[in-house]
């Protein structure tokens, strides 16, 4: 073997500063990559990765701080974002940006380059055959550890690229098929082979059951998943408790109220008939827009048919406020948010008349309403009072300065579910090198320190023996205790 | 108040023992006494078992594993950290260790009373078994690794009271101390005493009681030797129990990267110590950091940045 001749090669970092043998000789590009793949550089790495990780910390972040805060952030610090975007570090998105991955890679490419070095040394130092120290097998673990820890990174690579990952807004009652066009966000990996499951989920029904503070004890989807049209798995789906099937996972995620509404035009046609999603913080007071497109329905003197949205605000408690509005004003009751228990749910609709802005695709986002196009219905912009299994008559203008009525009905109240629906096949990896790095750490650390303890003892019982008695001694001399725990 | 619970009272009078302790250890670096230093140890003997009652009947109330919001887990935490002290204390006969493990302790308390909750049920979020592995973790790291922060912090007022006996007493008091006091015991002082007057000699005097210097060292290490693969361990746990819930093992929540941050600084640590240049003074300052990065992460994340694990007020 040609690697016999070599001097054997060093296996732990020097601790002083040793010699720079051969360094003079080296091409530039040499040098550079023995400063680059030193400690003390990975140490630099580190610190540039930690410096990195705390402005995420502090800084809103895109896709896990809400939205507004994100533009909140950004509105108020434009200059200092817009150069530290330059720099190649935008501040809203620190872990995804350019520098943060230039600082990851360079610090795998050192590791790699660590344990590639390390681990030949060991392997030519295992076939010669060394005597086995606790050192030696303190650099296994070290080896061990730092390999996994590539590893590691190695399985999130690969089960994200060829997975994905989605949330899904199912209603009471609703049926979905695990197909793209049934999420509202999907990422898919850059290796995924596009076939989605195409099984079929049905919320059978969900529950939130309140406490005595007005907090939910728990939040329950009870779901059935239809593989091939046949059920194959009934589930409560819960935070802790995720149903999964052939690698298709379902994550119980939020949840809120859908108030069923139906529309007719003037003409006495069903316009709009859907559950309306809404959000909200606490459950107590939710916003949902409604949005009729093909309200089919001309207005005098116009040559195209209008449309009509709302904005709504959602009370399931609501409770009545005494005083009564002035008048001109169509809303003679106001309301206050309740509990978030069903009891008397009422619906404040805010209605536009007009154009929608969805030709131009400026206002696609169900959550929002452009009413740049719109006028309100009633003039002061005022919104008019819907409990729940009621119908509320309105008036457009008609022909012939007439009227036509048309009505929307709060039909029912179902809630929604909301699901995080994923494929990740690379999280037994990750598993593993978990595993994996526990040993290697487990190893350096007290293996050797141990090995070392029981050598220098069993030294002690020879000695001891050779004295002419074979007892061994209760506790090791205090000299030993001292050098244990100050290597 | 008659609807006190009895964890609640409990929880006082662990509180009153641990402020007692204080004082005589406050008491002992004045006098040096070591009568002084055994009652404050005893006092904190006494009021660990009021501890461990408190922890447990609040279990009990609660009608689950008590780490579930930051009065529990601050509690659990300055639990971790009165239990080690006491086993150092016992151990090694340490006893200036008192006053920063009293001090934290104590603090940690008070933390604990101020964000006080009354028991009650979990958020549905923590309704999983993961919690009692995943936070428990977390909790005795955290205890155990502010130990090796205490130790760097020693290690730093050692080198100094050494360096500053070396400047006034020109090497006359070199034996036991600077070099690193190659024959000290264990856990007794390395060496001191007649060091130059004035108010720093004294101070340099009253820490050159401290062990030597390579001692607190490997003392300092091997704190971060225990702490870190619970950490590391506990950060796992969370991953898995965030794949478990959430259906992502890792987020970059708010909560999940500072207990990043804290695992780089330690892993920094680690490899500052076998590296020219960065070990001793350099690899104890790196702990410090570590200090102020668990308590950020602890209180920092949990109260004012709103995240997925932000769990403090349920």
């Amino acid at each position: 073997m040609a690697t016999a001749t070599r001097p054997p090669a060093r296996l732990t970092r020097p601790t002083a500063r040793p010699p720079r043998r051969g360094a003079r000789g080296r091409t530039s590009l040499g040098r550079f990559w023995h400063q680059y793949t030193r400690m003390r550089t990975a140490i630099y790495f580190l610190m540039g990765i930690l410096g990195i990780v705390l402005i995420g910390t502090f800084v809103p972040q895109q896709f896990s701080s809400a939205d507004q805060k994100v533009t909140e952030f950004v509105a108020a610090h434009q200059n200092l974002n817009d150069l530290f975007t330059h720099l190649g570090l935008p501040l809203t998105s620190v872990f995804v940006s350019p520098l943060f991955y230039v600082l990851l890679a360079s610090l795998y490419i050192a590791l790699l380059s660590c344990v590639i070095t390390r681990g030949r040394a060991l392997v030519g130092r295992t076939l010669r055959g060394y005597p086995r120290s606790p050192q030696y097998w303190g650099e296994w673990g070290s080896w061990l550890f730092h390999t996994s820890f590539f590893l590691l990174v190695v399985a999130v690579v690969f089960g994200k690229a060829t997975g994905f990952d989605g949330i899904m807004t199912i209603t009471e009652g609703q049926r979905v098929a695990e197909t793209p066009a049934s999420y509202d966000t999907l990422q898919e990996g850059m290796l995924f082979d596009g076939r989605h499951s195409g099984y079929v989920v049905h919320l059978n029904s969900f529950r939130a059951p309140l406490q005595s503070n007005g907090m939910p004890s728990d939040f329950v989807s009870n779901m059935t998943l239809y593989d091939s049209g046949r059920p194959v798995v009934t589930k409560d789906v819960r935070v802790n408790e995720f149903l999964g099937y052939n690698g298709v996972d379902f994550y119980q995620q939020d949840y809120g109220w859908a108030p069923h509404l139906l529309v007719r035009n003037p003409a006495g046609e069903v316009v709009s008939d859907t559950d309306i999603q809404m959000i909200s913080d606490n459950k107590t007071a939710s916003t949902g827009v409604l949005k009729v497109p093909d309200y089919n329905y001309t207005l005098p003197g116009q040559s195209k048919p209008t449309q009509i949205g709302a904005k709504l605000v959602l009370y399931p408690d609501a409770q009545a406020l005494p005083q009564v509005s002035g008048t001109g004003n169509a809303l003679n009751v106001s309301y206050a948010p309740g509990t978030a228990a069903a009891n008397n749910p009422v619906l404040e609709v805010q209605l536009f008349v007009g154009n929608l802005g969805l030709d131009n695709g400026s206002s696609q986002d169900v959550f929002s309403l452009d009413t740049g196009a719109m006028t309100p219905y009633y003039a002061s912009a005022a919104a008019f009072a819907l409990p729940l299994h009621q119908t509320t008559t309105l008036q457009l203008p008609a022909a012939n300065n007439g009227t036509a009525g048309f009505t929307i009905s709060f039909v029912d109240l179902p809630q929604f579910s909301l699901f995080h629906v994923k494929k990740d096949n690379g999280v037994p990896l990750v598993y593993t090198t978990f595993i994996l790095t526990m040993v290697g750490l487990l190893t350096k650390l007290y293996l050797r320190p141990f090995l070392e303890r029981r050598r220098r003892r069993r030294r002690t019982v020879l000695q001891a023996g050779g004295r002419g008695g074979s007892q061994v001694l209760e506790s090791p001399p205090t000299t030993v205790r001292e050098e244990v725990l100050t290597r | 108040m008659t609807d006190t619970p009895l964890s609640l009272t409990l929880f006082g009078v662990a509180v009153a023992f641990y402020v007692a302790a204080l004082v005589g250890f406050l008491a002992y670096i004045s006098f040096r006494r070591r009568r002084v230093a055994d009652t404050a140890l005893a006092l904190v003997a006494l009021g660990w078992p009021f501890h461990v009652a408190a922890i447990l009947t609040r279990a009990f109330e609660a009608g689950h594993w008590p780490l579930g919001n930051i009065y529990e887990y601050s509690t659990g935490i300055s639990f971790v950290v009165v239990t080690t002290f006491l086993v150092i204390s016992l151990r090694a006969g340490q006893r200036l260790l008192g006053v920063p493990a009293m001090i934290l302790a104590i603090a940690l308390m008070a933390v604990a009373y101020m964000l006080y909750v009354p028991p009650g049920n979990l958020v549905p979020a923590l309704h999983s078994y993961w919690l009692t592995i995943h936070v428990t973790s977390m909790a005795t790291a955290s205890g155990l690794l502010v130990f090796s922060s205490f130790f760097a912090m020693f290690f730093l007022a050692r080198r100094w009271a050494d360096g500053y006996a070396l400047a006034t007493a020109g090497g006359a008091s070199r034996v036991g101390g600077v070099s690193g006091g190659g024959g000290a015991a264990v856990m007794t002082s390395g060496g001191g005493g007649g060091v130059g007057g004035g108010a720093g000699g004294s101070l340099a005097g009253a820490l050159r009681k401290l062990p030597s210097a390579r001692t607190l060292d490997g003392w300092s290490f091997r704190f971060v030797m225990i702490g870190f693969p619970v950490w590391t361990f506990g950060v796992m746990m969370g991953a898995v129990w965030g794949e478990h819930a959430w259906g992502r093992y890792w987020g970059w929540d708010p909560k999940e990267t500072f207990s990043f941050i804290v695992w780089v600084v330690f892993a920094i640590y680690l490899h500052a110590r076998v590296t020219y240049g960065w070990r001793e003074t350099r690899a104890a300052l790196i702990t410090v950091v570590g200090l102020v990065a668990i308590f950020a992460d602890l209180y920092a994340v949990n109260l004012w940045i709103a995240g997925l694990h932000s769990y403090a007020r349920a």
